[in-house]
Parts: C-alpha cells; sequence; structure tokens
C-alpha cells in the first residue's frame, strides 16, 4: 500500500467510525484501524501472517491448505480495496474537485453515499469494525480504545465469571429505550 | 480371530466415538479427517492443548470451518431444481467446523435426547403430504444405554429432579446427571419466570459442560473452549488415541474401494494436503463425514442406492428476542443454560393455525442467549449505522446488555427432493465434484414456526420488564443459515437424514445399525442416518447411535 493509499484509507475509516471531537470516544483512527488492515492486506510479507491471532501472542500458522485458500482470498481483496480507494478519490474529485483526504468531513460524508462505492464502503466498514472492536492482536484496537469506553471486556480467562457475575443483575446503564435509539439501530420493538 | 482393522472417515461427534470404541476392543484404528488438527496435544498425556480461544475476528476467518474459496458447496431450492437452475448460490451452505473434532470443536454442547416419540412418530401420529415420515428401526429404550454411556463419557450436566414430568415420560433417565448444572444465566432466569406465568417450564438445560472447570467467560457457541470445559468429540479421540487409534488430518477420503465382489469394502482412497494420492485398506469403513460430505462420498463412491443424498434435514431456527430495560449481560455463560419443552407438540393443525395439517411440531427452546460486541457492531453496520450513529448506538442502546434470545430448534421434516447430490459443474481444490444442496422447507416448518413466533412472544409479555424486538434482517421464520446472511437453505447447521436407516432396502440405505444395505461392511456412524430430525439438538444422539454402530462391529 503506497503512503497516498494509506492516508486515503485513514481518512475514509475516520469518517466510518469517527473519534474526538466528533464523537466523545476514540475512534478508527486512535484504535489504528487503517494501519491494521493494510497489515492485513500485507499479511504474506509477514514470516507468521496475521490472520489468525493465538491466545498469548503472535499468530496460528496457516498450514498449506489454509495458505492456499488465504492467498486467493488476499489477492481478491487487495485488488477490490486499492481499486475502492481509486475510485474514491475520483469521487472526491467530481464532486468537490480535490482528493479525498482533503475534503471537508461533510463532503466525505456525501462521497461516501455514491451509490457505485457502496460495496466498498461496506467492505471497508466491516474490515473497520474488527479493527476497532476486535481483539488487539491484529494490531487494531491499541490499547483496547474499542473497548473501554463501552466497558468490554473481551476475552476474560483465565479468570471468566463469578456465579454472582453470571447470575445476578450488577447495575450499569439502562438502556435509551426511547423510540429513537432501538429504531436507529433497525430494530422494532413491541410494547404492547 | 483378530480384531478387524477399521478405517474412519471423520473425525466428529460420531467418528471419534467410534474410534474410542473400536480401539479400546482393540482394534487397529486409521481416522482420516479433511480438515487440520487445532489440537496440540491429541492423544497425549495431559490435556489435548488448543490452538482454539475467544477471538471474534478469527472465527469470522475460517479457522475451523472449510474455506468455501476451496471447498464450495452450492445450492438451489426446489423449485430452482425443477426449472434447470443449476446453482443460484456457491459458497458456504450451512458449513460446521471442518477440522478435528468436527462440529463439536464450537457447540455450545447442548444435550437434550430425542423423544420416544421420535423414533416412532409417522405410526403415532399420522403420515403428512408431501413429506416422506416413516418410523425408525429402533425404539428410545434400545438406544437409552447408550445415551447414558455417552453422557457418561463427555461428562452431562443438569438437574432431573428439575425435568418436567412429560419430558421424563417421552425420554426417561436411568439415573441422575454426571454432573450438576452451571450457575444460571440472569436473561434465561428471567424469561424462565416469564415462562412459568404461562405454565411453562424452563429447566437448567443438559449440555456437556463441566461445571467446576468452566467459568462462564462466554465464548462458547460458536467458540472453540479455550480451556477444555466443554466435552465433545476431542474427549473421545484423545482416549481413542492414547488406546492406539491413528489420525491423519488433511486427508479427504473421495472413494471408498469395493472389492471384485461388489458387496465388500476393502478400503478408502484418498488425497493428501497436496493432492497425492494414497490408499488404505481396511476390513471396515465407518463413514462419519457429517450428512452432506457423507452422501457425496457414497454418491462419489456410486454406494447406497437411489437414496442416498434425499431427505436431507436442518432444524430450523425460530428466534424471538427479548428486550430488557436493565442490564442482563447474556455474553456471561455458556451461551444458554435453560431449556423449555412445551413447544415440542404434536399441537393440532387448528390450533396451530394450520388447520391444512393434521398436526404441527416444534422443538425444545433454548432460552437467553446474547450477542458479543463485534457481532453487534456489525448488525448495526448491515442495517445501515454509520459513524457517529453507530457508535451511539453501541454506547446507550447496547443490545449486548439488554437483548437476550429465545431459539427453538424446530423439527424440519424429511422430502423425497431436498437433497444432495454431486454437481456437475462446480469442483473443489482438489477438483472433486462439490455436493449440492437442493432444499425448500415443507408448510410444516413454516406453521411451526409462526406457531412458535407466537408463543415466544407471550413468554416474553409475561416477563417484567422486556419488550419484545425484532432485529432488522429478521426476515424470514425459519430464518436462513449460512454465513451470508438470506443465502443458503432455512435452517441450522443440524445436518440430517441423507443416508436414513430403515429395515427396508427400497426405502433407506443402511439397517438400524448404520451398515449400508448393499455393502454391509460400511458402517454410517454420523446424522446421515436419522429417520427424521426429531425435536431435539442431534449430537448426543448421533454419538449414542454411533456408539451402538461401533458395538455391532465384528461381533
Amino acid at each position: 500500500m503506497t503512503p497516498d493509499e494509506l492516508a486515503t484509507l485513514r481518512a475514509l475509516t475516520a469518517r466510518l467510525v469517527p473519534g474526538p471531537p466528533e464523537d466523545r470516544d476514540p475512534g478508527a483512527l486512535e484504535a489504528g484501524a487503517a494501519e491494521a488492515i493494510a497489515r492485513l492486506l500485507q499479511a504474506f510479507d509477514e514470516p507468521e501472517p496475521p490472520i489468525h491471532a493465538a491466545r498469548g501472542g503472535g499468530f496460528i500458522p496457516l498450514d498449506p491448505v489454509a495458505e492456499l485458500g488465504w492467498r486467493m482470498r488476499m489477492e481478491g481483496l487487495a485488488s477490490r480495496i486499492s481499486h475502492g480507494l481509486a475510485s474514491l478519490n475520483q469521487e472526491a474529485r467530481n464532486r468537490c474537485g480535490e482528493a479525498f483526504t482533503h475534503a471537508s468531513a461533510s463532503d466525505q460524508d456525501e462521497v461516501l453515499g455514491a451509490p457505485e462505492l457502496a460495496d466498498f464502503v461496506e467492505l471497508v466498514l466491516m474490515l473497520t469494525l474488527d479493527a476497532v472492536y476486535g481483539s488487539p492482536a491484529y494490531g487494531g484496537n491499541r490499547n483496547e480504545v474499542g473497548w473501554r469506553p463501552l466497558g468490554w471486556p473481551g476475552f476474560t480467562q483465565p479468570d471468566g465469571f463469578t456465579p454472582e457475575q453470571v447470575s445476578e443483575p450488577d447495575g450499569g446503564a439502562s438502556a435509551s429505550l426511547d423510540a429513537e435509539l432501538p429504531g436507529a439501530t433497525g430494530w422494532d420493538v413491541r410494547r404492547d | 480371530m483378530a480384531p478387524a482393522s477399521v478405517v474412519i472417515v471423520g473425525s466428529g461427534a460420531g467418528g471419534s466415538v467410534a474410534a474410542w470404541a473400536l480401539a479400546s476392543a482393540g482394534h487397529p484404528v486409521l481416522v482420516l479427517e479433511r480438515g487440520r488438527n487445532l489440537f496440540t496435544d491429541l492423544g497425549g498425556p495431559g490435556d489435548p492443548g488448543t490452538l482454539l480461544w475467544g477471538d471474534e475476528v478469527a472465527r469470522a476467518r475460517f479457522l475451523e470451518q472449510q474455506d468455501p474459496l476451496l471447498e464450495p458447496r452450492t445450492f438451489r431450492t426446489q423449485a430452482e431444481a425443477i426449472a434447470g437452475v443449476g446453482r443460484s448460490f456457491v459458497g458456504d451452505v450451512n458449513d460446521l467446523p471442518a477440522t478435528v473434532g468436527g462440529g463439536t470443536v464450537h457447540w455450545d454442547a447442548k444435550t437434550p435426547r430425542l423423544w420416544r416419540q421420535d423414533f416412532h412418530g409417522c405410526s403415532l401420529h399420522g403420515p403428512i403430504k408431501d413429506a416422506n415420515l416413516a418410523d425408525w428401526p429402533l425404539s428410545y429404550e434400545e438406544l437409552a444405554p447408550f445415551y447414558d454411556e455417552v453422557e457418561a463419557l463427555i461428562g452431562v450436566q443438569g438437574d432431573v429432579d428439575l425435568i418436567p414430568a412429560a419430558t421424563l415420560q417421552q425420554a426417561p433417565r436411568s439415573g441422575p446427571f454426571p454432573f450438576p448444572p452451571n450457575p444460571p444465566m440472569l436473561a434465561g432466569s428471567l424469561l424462565a419466570k416469564g415462562a412459568a406465568h404461562l405454565g411453562m417450564t424452563a429447566y437448567p438445560v443438559p449440555m456437556a459442560v463441566h461445571p467446576q472447570v468452566c467459568n462462564s467467560c462466554g465464548f462458547c457457541g460458536g467458540f472453540g473452549c479455550a480451556i477444555h470445559a466443554r466435552g465433545g468429540a476431542i474427549t473421545l479421540l484423545h482416549e481413542a488415541l492414547r488406546a492406539g487409534a491413528e489420525l491423519r488430518s488433511r486427508c479427504f477420503v473421495d472413494r471408498i474401494e469395493l472389492a471384485p465382489d461388489g458387496r465388500t469394502a476393502r478400503g478408502v482412497s484418498y488425497l493428501e494436503a497436496g493432492g497425492t494420492r494414497r490408499r488404505e485398506q481396511a476390513e471396515v469403513v465407518v463413514v462419519a463425514a457429517s450428512a452432506i460430505e457423507t452422501a457425496r462420498l457414497l454418491l462419489l463412491s456410486e454406494l447406497g442406492g437411489d437414496n442416498v443424498g434425499r431427505h436431507l434435514m436442518f432444524h430450523h431456527l425460530t428466534s424471538v428476542a427479548a428486550l430488557f430495560e436493565e442490564p442482563v449481560h447474556p455474553w456471561r455463560g455458556p451461551t444458554s443454560t435453560h431449556t423449555l419443552d412445551d413447544l415440542i407438540g404434536p399441537f393440532g393443525g387448528a390450533e396451530a393455525g394450520a388447520p391444512e395439517l393434521p398436526y404441527v411440531k416444534g422443538g425444545v427452546v433454548e432460552l437467553g442467549s446474547g450477542v458479543q460486541l463485534l457481532e453487534e457492531a456489525k448488525a448495526y453496520a448491515r442495517s445501515g449505522l454509520r459513524g457517529k450513529a453507530l457508535k451511539a448506538a453501541l454506547r446507550d442502546v447496547a443490545l449486548r446488555d439488554h437483548v437476550a434470545s429465545m431459539t427453538m430448534i424446530g423439527e424440519d421434516l424429511p422430502q423425497n427432493e431436498n437433497r444432495v447430490d454431486l454437481d456437475p459443474a462446480v469442483r473443489d481444490f482438489h477438483s472433486v465434484p462439490a455436493p449440492r444442496i437442493a432444499y425448500t422447507p415443507h408448510r410444516f416448518e413454516r406453521a411451526a414456526a409462526a406457531f412458535a413466533s407466537g408463543r415466544l412472544s407471550e413468554i416474553v409479555q409475561a416477563t417484567g420488564g422486556a419488550w419484545v424486538a425484532s432485529p432488522p434482517d429478521a426476515g424470514e421464520n425459519p430464518r436462513p443459515g449460512g454465513a451470508h446472511e438470506g443465502q443458503g437453505p432455512f435452517g441450522s447447521a443440524h445436518i440430517l437424514g441423507t443416508a436414513r436407516m430403515g429395515n427396508d432396502p427400497s426405502a433407506s440405505v443402511t439397517d438400524a445399525f448404520g451398515r449400508l444395505h448393499d455393502v454391509p461392511n460400511v458402517v454410517i456412524a454420523d446424522g446421515s442416518v436419522f429417520v427424521t430430525s426429531g425435536c431435539a439438538n442431534p449430537t448426543l444422539t448421533i454419538m449414542a447411535l454411533a456408539l451402538r454402530a461401533a458395538r455391532t462391529i465384528g461381533r
């Protein structure tokens, strides 16, 4: 990945999962999401491709069959990302006359709404979520910035949870069950 | 006479128990598994070791599953098959783990038994039009000692005193469970109270989880257990290898070879990872590759007759979610700790809102399971949330803390045209034809799903502080299986019925002990032999049938 491509990917992930000041909690930039995605795309440059994290550090080696599949998958993925980033910049130039990284946040959001970019944006969104809310073992979710504000414990072995933690209420925030928020998630709540 | 040499195809639930029983009885046993081995010390002096742990990212990256780029399956509906459509989908069609240990590597270890009525439902309740119901060639009573033995081998927990009388009448027990239940999960306990208001009885779900080892970390169903708190195929493979069985991973059997008489198998032919072909002779071939792959192997070997591949069944899943106002952390615990049997039935068709059917049956219900953080984030993303709104939802709605689901594992009727055949155009990375699945649910399953949705919604309404909630992608009930939303057949990854057992060779593939009618030294020891899908998760029954089949070998 070229430095320009990485910069574009950083700007894109920052729109998909924004951090401060737009949102109070760390986002994709703070989590190192673009760098983690770039690392995944270059997985086979590393002696231990960072595809399946091992417990306690490092990665589970691919066996020859798994490697065959992942080399095929990675070829397709790298090409989709590289073409997608080029299309993103083209769309930005068409709409606002400059590269995506130089556009304002609202212009960037407008570019992301272009129907022909939908598949690419969806792909990067899913990779970004892996790299913000998935295990830090892959290089994203740096210092667990995706987990800490949400109180998500991740993998809790060897402690797990006590019988009380499993069986009893332990406080925490009530859900905002006003009409809007579940609605925004697409969930339908029946209150009869 | 020396004990017969045995080759076992597949190392999952059925293959592992057969390997253990046969190796312990002194048979030379070779297990061939097409997947890789993720257990570092299998057969060694200590515990089996594992590379698996609680990582939501790896789970989606085919660590245990077959890679659909290399080993695709294809799919079409019955209507598409009639119209001559070759396939409408290529990829993951209800894939299970394809690895040493098979599906039990990431099961949530639920081990309900089938009911008495499941074994002779056709005689008892009558046939259903457009389905091919039949009685099993064995009774609950004949299988019960093997249920007992498997429960002891893999370590099942439960509380016989809390099981409703109706269940004990249908699935009688000779004694208590090996272990007491895990700590009950909060959401399940709350829903159990709601169910009680309606006169239904929830109780601790029997499961192969060691309550003194399990610490309720929550990375259970869908994940490999990092601390070997769950029993399953690995428990038995570990002992089988210690008893002298040999295991070779990444060995894909694509042919059962016959002696010149055409009625006796003499071994198998298989491909190693690099494509090298090998042969292995054996006096008995046990096939336990899971129902889709077992059918594929029989078809590739031209064995078993015209019934091979037919009557493919998936349990259909009907889910209703409860949104709790207070956090109920359903992500802590072994996926679920409560079950209820009140929706098994049969219910009269009219009572179930399906007057065109003589009766409707559902299945067991698991209460109170949730999602984890990454899964939640991706669900929001799929419903269109982006940016700040997505983050707000993770923070303020937090479905992971507030939504607990109830899921019915519903009976799926056997149909002639729900079947596996060999795809004429799509091949795997070894150039072997891919299995092609044709599947359309029967109106019986749709009626049961609609009926169960209503009853499950009533449970939520009877539960304080909770509302019935439907996810945006709920779509149809029963909901689709497979890794790709909206693709693949409806149902679960409970894959059953492609080599049904029976006493009539013209209407079945194996006898009551899993032996092929046409080649009796080929023994099927997985979910393929199920005559009906029954009311409950199938793995305990698969293992009990495999143990029973293994015990006939050499007798």
